[in-house]
Order: C-alpha cells, then sequence, then structure tokens
C-alpha cells in the first residue's frame, strides 16, 4: 500500500475515532490502564488476524485511538476520583490541590491541553527529526546501560528533598522524615526484586507471556488508588465550570516544551516509562509552578505514549518501545511515509476528539463527584482490575498482582514517590543491558 | 465579583483571587482552546493529504550526494546492473539492483516483506528495463550510495515500455559492440547446448542449429532463486528467449528476463537409447557396475545400466543407497561422446536417478 485512497484514509479516521471515544470512556474510571484494556483485546484478535476483516493499520488507528483518548481522559479519574483530605493539600499533586479549591476542572482542562499541545508539537516534529533519530539511536546504544543508570539514580536522590518531620523532638522529626525516604528505598528494592523474578522466571505460561509483566504494573500502579479510595473518607468540595482559564502563553510554552523533552526522552529510551518523563518534566518545571507543571504532565504522557508508537511508524527506524508497538508488530509491520502521514494524521484527529472529550467528560463529573460516586466507580474498576488480570494471566497472575499491589501501596501510605516501583521494569533492563544480570539471579538464588 | 477559578467572592478590581490564588485577568479562554484545535486539525490535514499523494522528491541520480542521506527520493532510469538477490540462513533477505538515468548509477536494495511481495506477485526488475522508484537514501558502510525500498508499490516496473527485437543468434554472435544497444530487449531463438551454474548465476549456451553460432545467455540470481530448479536445460529442444543485450569484453551476451524469460517446451522424458542425441530419456534396468559413491552426493558417480553408461553430475539428486544388482530408473539427456552414447543426469534439471 504506497498511494493511500480516500476511501482508506477515512476509514483510518473512522477507526481512530471508535477507538478514540472507546479509549476516553474505559480511561474515565480510575486505575484502568489502556494498555491492559488493549493487551485483553488483542488477546483475541491476534490469533484471527489474518481472517479478521478490518485491515491491520485500521486495527493499529483502532488501538493508537484508545492509546490517544487514554492520554488524555485519565487527567480525569486522576483529579476528581483520588480526592484528598483536607489536611495533606501542601503535599498534593497541583491537579489534586486544585480539586479542593473547587478548581478540578480548570486543572483538567490545563492538563488536556497540555496534551493537546503536546502531540501538537510530536505531529510536527516527528518528520523533522525522524532522519537524525536513527543516527541517535545509533549513538546512544552502546550507551544505554549507564543512561539507565543514571535514570536509576536520579530516581533515588530525588526522594530525598522532603518536607515532612513537623513534630516538636528532633528525634520524631528525624524519624518522620526518614521513614518516607525509606518507605522509598524500601519500595524500589521490593520492586526490583519482583522485576527480576518475572524477568527471569516464567511465572505466567509462554502463550501468555506477552504479558507477563502486566499484573505487576497493575498492582503496583493501579490497585494501591483503587484500594485507598474504596476506604478512604473524604468531602469533595462543590466544582466550579470555569468559562476561561488561570494560564498564560509563558506557561504554555515551557509546561509543553518541559513534557514534550521528558515525554520524549522516555518515549526513546527503552525502559524509561511515563513516570520517569514525568518526574524529569516535573523537576524541570518546579520553578514555573503548578499551571506550567500541569500542562507539562499532560504533555509528557501523551508523548511519551504516542510518541513510543510514532517511533514504530517512523520508516527506517520501526523502533518497539512501549507495550503498544510491541503489541502491533505482532500482526502488523509499517513500511511506507504514506503510512506514517496517515498515522500521524489520525493522531492529530483523535487529540482534537479526545480533548473536547476529555472537557466534556469533566464538565458531567464536576458536577457530579461525590465521596459516594467515586467509591463507587473505585470498586467498580477494582473488581474490573482482577478480572482482566485473572483472565490475561491466571491465578499465577493474580498471586504476582496481589503482591505488588502490597508493594504499590507502601507509597501510598508513606507518601514517597510513587516512581520507585518503576524499578520493576528499569532495574531487570538495566542488570541486563550492563551484564550483571546472571550474577544478581545467582545471589538472590533464582538459578 | 467572583473569582473565575474558585468562584468565590473576591473584591472588585484585584488582580489575583485571595482565596485560590488564580489569576482574575490575563487568562485564557475558549478561543485559545479552539485555536490550537484549528492548528491540529491543519497539520492533521496536510498529512493526510500527504498520505493519499504518498511522499515523495524527484531526483536525478547524478544530483544525488552523501549530504542527502536519510532523504526520500524518487527517481527513475533503466535497470543497467543485474537483478541479484540477499539470502541468510532464514531465506530471502532483499532484492538489489542497480539503475542509470544518463547522470549516473544508483543501487537500490528491496528489503524484507517488500522483496517478499515482489517474488510473491512475479513482479520483478529485469535488465534493460525501466523502472520508476522510491525509497529512502542511505550510505553504505562500503561507501557509496543506495536507495533503500521498504515496501513493494514503491517500485514500479514499465513492462509496457519492453519491445523486443527479433535477432537471430548469428546476428547477435557477429555483432561489433558498436552495432548493437545495450540494454535494448531481444527476442531469439535456438537450443540450449551447455549450462554452467556459478556460485550466483547460471551462464547457457544457446546455439543457433542451421549456423552453429552461439551466444551466452544469463540467468540472473534473482531469476534463479525464483524459479528454484532451472527449467531451462539442456534438451529443452528449440527454446525462444527474451532478455536485454549485455556487453561482456566485446562480446554480446543476453540476459534473461526476470520472470518470463523463455518458452521452453515442457521437458518429457519419452525418450530411448535409440533416439536423437539430445533427447531426454528413461531409461529402465539394472546396475551392472558402478564408479563413486552416490551415498556421499553431492558428489558425482558413474554406472552402468543395462548396458548404457550413465554419468550423474555433482549435485544432481539425494544421496542414494544404491549398488550392483539393484534396478533403477534413470531420466537423463542422451549424448554422444567418443566412447559411443551415454545418458547424464544433469543438476538444475528435473533428471534424476531413482533406486
Amino acid at each position: 500500500m504506497g498511494m493511500m485512497d480516500l476511501n482508506f484514509v477515512l476509514g483510518t479516521y473512522l477507526f481512530a475515532l471508535i477507538g478514540t471515544v472507546a479509549g476516553s470512556l474505559i480511561s474515565s474510571l480510575p486505575g484502568l490502564h489502556v494498555y491492559n484494556v488493549i493487551g485483553f483485546a488483542l488477546l483475541f484478535y491476534i490469533p484471527m488476524a489474518e481472517r479478521f476483516p478490518v485491515h491491520p493499520f485500521m486495527m493499529t488507528a483502532f488501538l493508537v485511538g484508545m492509546l490517544v483518548g487514554y492520554g488524555f481522559v485519565f487527567t480525569v479519574p486522576t483529579v476528581y476520583l483520588q480526592a484528598p483530605d483536607d489536611t495533606l493539600v501542601f503535599n498534593l499533586m497541583p491537579g489534586q490541590r486544585y480539586l479542593t479549591e473547587g478548581r478540578g476542572h480548570e486543572a483538567v482542562v490545563l492538563t488536556s491541553l497540555g496534551a493537546l499541545l503536546g502531540i501538537l508539537a510530536l505531529v510536527v516534529l516527528a518528520p523533522l527529526v525522524m532522519p537524525y533519530l536513527k543516527l541517535l539511536s545509533d549513538l546512544l546504544n552502546p550507551h544505554l546501560h549507564w543512561i539507565i543508570g543514571m535514570v536509576i539514580l536520579y530516581i533515588l536522590l530525588s526522594e530525598f528533598p522532603k518536607d515532612f518531620g513537623r513534630r516538636k523532638k528532633i528525634s520524631g522529626r528525624l524519624i518522620e522524615g526518614w521513614s518516607t525516604i525509606a518507605a522509598g528505598y524500601l519500595t524500589f528494592a521490593l520492586s526490583s526484586v519482583l522485576g527480576i523474578i518475572l524477568f527471569t522466571k516464567t511465572l505466567i505460561e509462554p502463550s501468555r507471556a506477552f504479558q507477563n509483566l502486566m499484573p505487576a504494573l497493575v498492582g503496583l500502579f493501579a490497585a494501591p488508588n483503587v484500594i485507598l479510595n474504596l476506604i478512604s473518607r473524604r468531602e469533595v468540595p462543590r466544582q466550579v465550570i470555569q468559562r476561561d482559564f488561570d494560564a498564560d502563553h509563558e506557561d504554555l510554552f515551557n509546561g509543553t516544551l518541559s513534557g514534550v523533552l521528558g515525554g520524549g526522552f522516555s518515549a526513546f529510551i527503552p525502559a524509561v516509562t511515563a513516570g520517569i518523563g514525568g518526574l524529569l518534566a516535573g523537576h524541570a518545571t518546579a520553578q514555573w509552578g503548578d499551571r506550567s507543571f500541569m500542562i507539562s504532565m499532560g504533555a509528557s504522557r501523551v508523548v511519551y505514549y504516542v510518541g513510543a508508537v510514532t517511533l514504530f511508524f517512523m520508516p527506517l527506524i520501526h523502533v518497539r518501545r512501549g507495550l503498544l508497538a510491541q503489541n502491533i508488530a505482532l500482526f502488523y509491520a509499517p513500511e511506507t511515509h504514506a503510512q506514517f502521514y496517515l498515522f500521524l494524521s489520525a493522531i492529530a484527529f483523535s487529540a482534537i476528539v479526545a480533548f473536547f472529550m476529555t472537557i466534556l467528560i469533566s464538565r458531567f463529573l464536576a458536577r457530579r463527584v461525590s465521596a459516594r460516586s467515586y467509591r463507587i466507580v473505585s470498586a467498580f474498576t477494582f473488581a474490573a482490575i482482577l478480572g482482566i488480570v485473572f483472565g490475561m494471566a491466571g491465578f499465577v497472575g493474580l498471586a504476582v498482582f496481589a503482591v505488588a499491589a502490597m508493594i504499590g501501596i507502601i507509597p501510598v501510605i508513606y507518601f514517597s514517590r510513587r516512581s520507585n516501583a518503576l524499578a520493576v521494569i528499569l532495574v531487570p533492563i538495566w542488570l541486563n543491558m550492563s551484564g550483571l544480570m546472571d550474577k544478581v539471579v545467582q545471589l538472590l538464588g533464582l538459578r | 465579583m467572583r473569582c473565575p477559578s474558585c468562584g468565590r467572592e473576591i473584591p472588585e478590581g484585584v488582580d489575583v483571587c485571595p482565596h485560590c490564588g488564580a489569576r482574575v485577568t490575563k487568562r485564557l479562554g475558549m478561543r485559545a482552546l479552539l485555536a490550537f484545535s484549528l492548528a491540529l486539525i491543519l497539520v492533521g490535514g496536510v498529512y493526510a493529504a500527504l498520505s493519499l499523494q504518498g511522499y515523495r522528491t524527484y531526483a536525478q541520480i547524478g544530483d544525488l550526494s552523501r549530504k542527502m542521506t536519510y532523504a526520500s527520493v524518487q527517481v527513475s532510469g533503466i535497470v543497467t546492473g543485474s537483478p541479484s538477490v540477499y539470502l541468510n540462513p532464514r531465506g530471502m533477505e532483499g532484492i538489489s539492483f542497480t539503475i542509470s538515468d544518463g547522470t549516473g548509477e544508483l543501487r537500490i536494495r528491496v528489503y524484507g516483506k517488500a522483496a517478499q511481495r515482489l517474488v510473491d506477485s512475479r513482479v520483478l526488475p529485469s535488465l534493460g528495463d525501466r523502472v520508476e522508484v522510491s525509497g529512502t537514501l542511505l550510505w553504505s558502510s562500503a561507501g557509496y550510495l543506495y536507495l533503500s525500498v521498504n515496501y513493494a508499490d514503491a517500485l514500479v516496473i514499465r513492462e509496457d515500455l519492453r519491445h523486443f527485437q527479433e535477432l537471430s543468434i548469428t546476428r547477435i554472435a557477429s555483432a561489433s559492440p558498436s552495432e548493437l544497444e545495450e540494454y535494448s530487449m531481444v527476442e531469439t531463438t535456438g537450443i540450449v547446448t551447455s549450462v554452467r551454474p556459478m556460485e550466483y548465476l547460471v551462464l547457457y549456451t544457446l546455439t543457433d542449429p542451421g549456423s552453429g553460432s552461439s551466444v551466452t545467455l544469463v540467468m540472473n540470481g534473482l531469476t534463479r532463486y525464483v524459479l528454484g530448479d532451472a527449467k531451462l536445460g539442456l534438451g529443452n529442444g528449440t527454446v525462444t528467449v527474451r532478455g536485454a543485450l549485455k556487453l561482456y569484453g566485446t562480446e554480446w551476451e543476453v540476459e534473461l528476463l526476470t520472470v518470463g524469460g523463455f518458452d521452453a517446451p515442457a521437458a518429457e522424458y519419452s525418450g530411448s537409447p535409440s533416439s536423437d542425441p539430445y533427447s531426454l530419456v528413461t531409461l529402465e534396468g539394472v546396475v551392472e557396475s558402478l564408479s563413486g559413491d552416490p551415498s556421499t552426493l553431492p558428489a558425482p558417480f558413474s554406472m552402468v545400466v543395462s548396458g548404457i553408461p550413465v554419468n550423474v553430475e555433482a549435485y544432481a539428486g539425494r544421496p542414494l543407497d544404491l549398488g550392483v544388482g539393484d534396478s533403477v530408473v534413470v531420466k537423463g539427456i542422451l549424448l554422444e561422446g567418443p566412447g559411443g552414447r551415454y545418458v547424464e543426469v544433469r543438476a538444475l534439471t528435473m533428471d534424476g536417478v531413482w533406486a
């Protein structure tokens, strides 16, 4: 397929639209990662892809639409359905602080505006940087092990600056301050061990092995907040639907720039995920305040997720970064410039749909959000997560999920950084790349 | 007055809300959001148009330089370098050939699935073909530019521009280098009188039975790969071949079209030891003597079957557990040598020995 015809282009848009709407609705539920849903769908699609009446490119457009929808709408449950306690207002992410001020909708709009600008930057820049990415990739590949090592070091060191320790006694302040840091390092250590076990042992049967890490990721990142929502007692103040928003062009530029850089870095470097991209972008923009922080978070998330798949569609590069690219590679291999441009066009189209869906869903929720409503939604989500984990990975998957959830709840209880749990991916990949995996595996008695 | 962000009462004229810290002026309106969306629509539209047209930059080969590495270009020209195939232990890796547009020559490499699609569709370039091809310009570590092609449709072979000039073997064999045009397409007729499998190519001698003149036929590596066992060989009778003229030193050769380069009657092994030489024969009988070890193919061996000598060429068949006194069926070509008639079982044909 070199030359595209108009029907094919329109068909691609249609599938991207369906994917975006589906992804947006799924992402409205807190804690349900679109990768899990995509993986679940592909479990059925891939075995019969050859006979499926849908062209694989359109299936790809559908999946990318879901991913774009997720990248935008994920902000909504993050802001509305992880409602914080008043006393924690100074330790919250800006989005949650906005919610306590009745500005949840504004937080959602600013974050998704960041995502829109992130996508705009991505689709404009992708063809321009494409000729240099292959060179950059060749240049970086021999050095990835120490780059990832530096990222790990960055995560560990960035745990330090904490503002806890308000007790009167010095010992009390010491314990309070260090308990957070210790919890962070404990999370890091346990996640690393879990990751090493999952990378070296085939716990999940080989036919489902491409979902090997899924139960752990869901347990570490999705389950803790859902569980917390189920047991918490919080009040959400009345929300305002704003007609205009507190941001200027400087905020937009700074936020988008740092988000695109952070997201781009994590999309390009293997094992580095959106969480790290967000962390980098967050640190880069901390001095510019909440507004650019939220914009950068929106931008870094979509640039990471969508950028990773974009690398796969770039002619001559075809790097498989991120779970979606790896899954698409199981049934489709993009080849042409024409496909690449149609892919970017479908992303742009999906992003516009997702942006306005985010605003609509946010307006809907802003009027209705209450402690009771998010507990019901959380219960439903928890059941859905359990069902998907069981469906994809069976009882062993549920066991891995339970262990991961117990590790994942540590940062929630001790207010340490959640990014420490990313050690589940970073550490095993870093060990593999630096040739240390065998020694560590022997040391842990796994072989 | 209410704060436009948190909705609480604020004094008139303040710039910042005392409750939530939001700016009351210098705010972003819906119009700005729509403007950003419109920008994205425009970019998406441009990309859709690019995908509809394909993406290409026409170029003359002479204008290409190393500075253009990674550029997407489209070039057109005549195939002047024989199409060949790259193989690896897993199968075909790609197809390669060279084109010239009068300003320079450029190597074209078609990779992976695109190459497999070309082979499957049997739409393959031949020497002398006019082609239009788009791809990405790359610099080889061996120090030359080449065009990397990643999809089958990027190669358009103008089969409609093939015009075959009918020339006799005698005319081709006697022509001086300046008398004929290199890479022009010709059609000629003769009998295959020798087959020389090389590492990548197969060289044939095509002889005019009337005048005894002969010309070398070249089957390129890609054709050999596509055909599998070569179906052109000794004993096919009179064959009509089509291909492009090519100079080898001062002699003209004909390189066969990659697909459809010859019309050869289907080989029928209906002859007997008393038929005319060059007939394809089937010989059934008992092995009377044996020289060489048939179980160690690809080594050649010879035997006498019911009084007729049989020579089996290297690579002509599978290892056999064969001994004196065994019954065999031999299919091969009847030849005449100083010692009388014998049957030759040839490689790259349908010949064979069955115990």
